[in-house]
């Protein structure tokens, strides 16, 4: 039973790392759109650019819940419950934001929806950062739950987290759109990715020093967990600065690469720290864990069964269609953009 | 009025609102796999033209259609904590598994089909078309195989107070799921048979590159012609397995107050719930209820005043929509038929048959509704059936005011998100084949 209780914290883990990395791009991209073009080319670019992919990659949010549900019922019931207003504010902006990719290319008046791509990619990360944040550093959960409501979420970790997560995902997309374009519009991006790397990495120390588990009760950093965490963010912290080298040098597909594996490191350091908890309490006999919150033993040895068959099969299949479009998209050739 | 009731309310709201897109995917994207075969086999192209005009009306529901999607996932957790701690341990596992098998293969290959004109094979593009229908049509399995358990719940224990999964066997072999899902999935190809053809008419009786219309108008009526007629049979299926685990749904489905033997079946009843019984009973067909519920024409059909009146769900409005659903389900038979019939014998001028097949684009999706409010609402008062009550699944930390909050939001936001969405397909039903 512990055995796979254990193995699906790191599954859920990972579905959670999945979806921050690989939406991360398509919603840093969604968040720069009004800020990095001048033309209304150059926007549909970008939205040719994430067009093909973002809603492949939300999918993992939605398995990342979906799993949550199957393997965690009462964490899920809990954190859904207690942070009603936030994630129906994150609802709202996933619909506001998919509808508006969607259906950009098929309206004369693109204004609107580009603004509700910027502000519902925006808003998806910076409460995302939010939640996290208050999840690493601990919850203040007691007989009745969590009572603090949503400003009680709003606190320095929470913000912190979330600026960070706005920032991060904001160079992750630039980084991605430095990639994927070509002419002049990809020289104006180089710029942008610089001035976004610096921003980036500033915040990083800042985050470190004001690491959200310190405020943790329950983070002990002489476990293994607590090493797998400091080690992570050593290796994160190394991709980071690796990736100036190569934006500078105009290696883009290694710059993109670097930020992925910065990326990952970085989100295995902060939920390894959270271990075994799905929701820290502040005070300890409240957590909610991988131990009080589980499914049944069977429950969870099917769906084990069910996530080593198919999982995989998920991600060669996604390669296999990131491979087949991995085309450069210029704003001023209309044989490279679509919609 | 209590944050329970909005919830339910809410639940309603944004379910049947994302069910309003959730049809047409499942219908259109068979029909338009179907077109891109033949063009791809015969290289006719007026089959592409077909492909691409579709396609984009297509679209434009599956923007909508996926992204409402998302807030009913959030929302089993949001607004029905107790509901989700007490069946997690199995509800999640289809909801999981939906994820996973079917929604990646939708997504990945609509991206794939949507980007993929001239850059990759033919041959890659067809199968990326054939891959989402597979992935929708398989995502509907599994989240009616998640509804199957909450109408009649199988291969479980209670302990540790909950639901916990003892067989996966038979939860899988759940014939209640099968049939509902059987049912549910033509029931779409209707809804969708009846769109492409509806919007076919409409070219036809524009003089709009009519030729091209007229077999994208003969295709769907083939299909509708089959799908109605499966609806139909499953839906006898299904309301003989409601007879047999949902009693109380099945004596509100039909307005039956009580108990009799060789039941007969008054075509025209007005329900007086109050009274509990019911103020007209005209024109009987003898023992007709009674086959109806099992076949045998001497069965005994439960009555509503068998159960007590708390475990009873709200009979009128379960009943005139599974009456009114009943009524469409034929009209669509006969009007498929016609519709084959007409074009068959090349006969697609009649200016008011074409008419006919266009106001009755909407009808599909009325009948689907209805069908979801006679499965939902006549499951009442429970959440999963005979074992949680809706009252006792609601979240207990919520308050009042962050749920009309959240109400009131989704009707602005559903209202706009509707009014875009139909103003663009009409935009672009209008424009028809460009090129």
């Amino acid at each position: 039973m512990e055995f796979f209780q254990i193995l699906w914290y790191i599954l859920w883990a990972a579905l959670w790392i999945f979806y921050f990395t690989l939406d991360g791009f398509d919603l840093g991209s969604g968040i720069l759109i009004n800020f990095i073009s001048k033309r209304d080319e150059e926007k549909t670019a970008i939205t040719n650019a994430i067009g093909p992919f973002w809603d492949g990659n939300e999918l993992w949010l939605i398995t990342a819940v979906g799993a949550t549900f199957a393997a965690f019922p009462t964490a899920y019931a809990n954190m859904f419950s207690w942070f009603y207003i936030p994630f129906f504010l994150i609802i709202i902006s996933l619909i506001l934001r998919g509808v508006s990719i969607e259906l950009r290319g098929k309206v004369e008046n693109k204004k609107i929806f580009d603004f509700f791509i910027f502000i519902g990619s925006f808003i998806v990360t910076f409460l995302f950062g939010v939640a996290f944040g208050n999840l690493w550093s601990g919850v203040y959960i007691d007989n009745y739950g969590y009572t603090k409501g949503t400003l009680g979420l709003l606190n320095s970790t929470g913000i912190l987290t979330g600026i960070a997560f706005v920032v991060f995902m904001s160079m992750h997309g630039a980084l991605y759109l430095y990639w994927k374009m070509e002419g002049e519009f990809k020289i104006r991006i180089y710029e942008i990715s610089k001035k976004l790397w610096t921003i980036a990495t500033i915040l990083y120390g800042v985050y470190i020093i004001f690491l959200p588990h310190a405020k943790n009760p329950n983070f002990i950093l002489n476990s293994i967990n607590g090493y797998i965490s400091l080690t992570c963010y050593i290796i994160s912290g190394i991709f980071l600065l690796l990736i100036k080298k190569s934006i500078k040098k105009g290696k883009d597909f290694f710059a993109f690469i670097k930020s992925v594996l910065f990326f990952i490191f970085f989100f295995v350091a902060n939920f390894s720290s959270q271990y075994p908890n799905i929701i820290p309490s502040k005070i300890i006999e409240f957590n909610v864990s991988i131990f009080n919150s589980s499914s049944s033993y069977k429950t969870l040895k099917i769906m084990t069964i069910v996530a080593l068959i198919f999982v995989p099969i998920v991600i060669l299949y996604q390669i296999w269609v990131y491979k087949l479009l991995n085309h450069k998209i210029n704003p001023d050739d209309k044989e490279t953009i679509l919609y | 009025m209590d944050y329970l009731f909005i919830s339910r309310l809410q639940f309603a709201l944004t379910a049947a609102f994302h069910f309003l897109f959730v049809p047409m995917t499942l219908g259109v994207v068979v029909l338009i796999a179907i077109m891109q075969t033949i063009w791809y086999k015969t290289g006719n192209e007026d089959y592409l033209k077909l492909v691409k005009f579709f396609g984009k009306l297509f679209l434009i529901n599956f923007a909508i259609g996926v992204v409402t999607g998302i807030s009913l996932e959030f929302q089993f957790g949001m607004n029905w904590a107790e509901y989700s701690k007490y069946v997690g341990d199995i509800f999640g596992v289809p909801l999981a598994i939906e994820a996973t098998v079917a929604f990646f293969l939708e997504s990945v290959f609509l991206g794939l089909w949507i980007f993929g004109w001239k850059r990759v094979s033919k041959k890659i593009h067809l199968l990326s078309i054939w891959m989402v229908a597979l992935g929708s049509n398989l995502s509907a399995l599994w989240i009616l195989f998640a509804n199957a358990f909450m109408q009649r719940p199988v291969g479980y224990i209670i302990n540790n107070s909950r639901v916990e999964l003892i067989d996966f066997k038979v939860f899988l072999l759940n014939q209640y799921g099968w049939v509902k899902f059987f049912h549910t999935v033509f029931a779409s190809y209707v809804v969708g048979a009846f769109f492409v053809m509806g919007v076919s008419a409409y070219h036809i009786l524009k003089k709009n590159k009519e030729e091209i219309f007229k077999k994208s108008f003969k295709l769907a009526a083939y299909f509708s012609a089959i799908s109605s007629i499966m609806v139909f049979i499953f839906g006898d299926f299904h309301a003989k397995d409601i007879y047999k685990f949902q009693p109380t749904k099945f004596a509100a489905m039909e307005s039956v107050w009580e108990t009799q033997k060789g039941a007969s079946y008054p075509l025209i009843v007005i329900p007086d719930e109050k009274n509990e019984k019911n103020l007209v009973e005209a024109i009987k067909i003898p023992y007709f209820l009674s086959i109806l519920a099992t076949y045998n024409p001497k069965a005994e059909v439960k009555g509503l005043k068998d159960f007590p009146k708390d475990e009873r769900p709200p009979i009128w409005l379960t009943f005139f929509s599974f009456r009114t659903m009943v009524l469409l389900g034929i009209i669509f038979i006969v009007i498929s038929f016609l519709a084959v019939y007409l074009s068959y014998k090349n006969k697609l001028e009649n200016p008011l048959f074409l008419k006919t097949m266009l106001y009755s684009i909407p009808l599909p999706y009325i009948a689907s509704q209805l069908g979801w409010i006679v499965a939902e609402v006549g499951r009442q008062p429970w959440a999963v059936y005979g074992l949680l009550k809706t009252k006792d699944a609601i979240s207990q930390n919520l308050t009042y005011s962050q749920v009309i909050f959240t109400f009131s939001s989704y009707i602005i936001i559903y209202t706009l998100l509707g009014i875009t969405g139909f103003y663009l397909m009409i935009k672009h039903t209008k424009k028809g084949i460009t090129e």
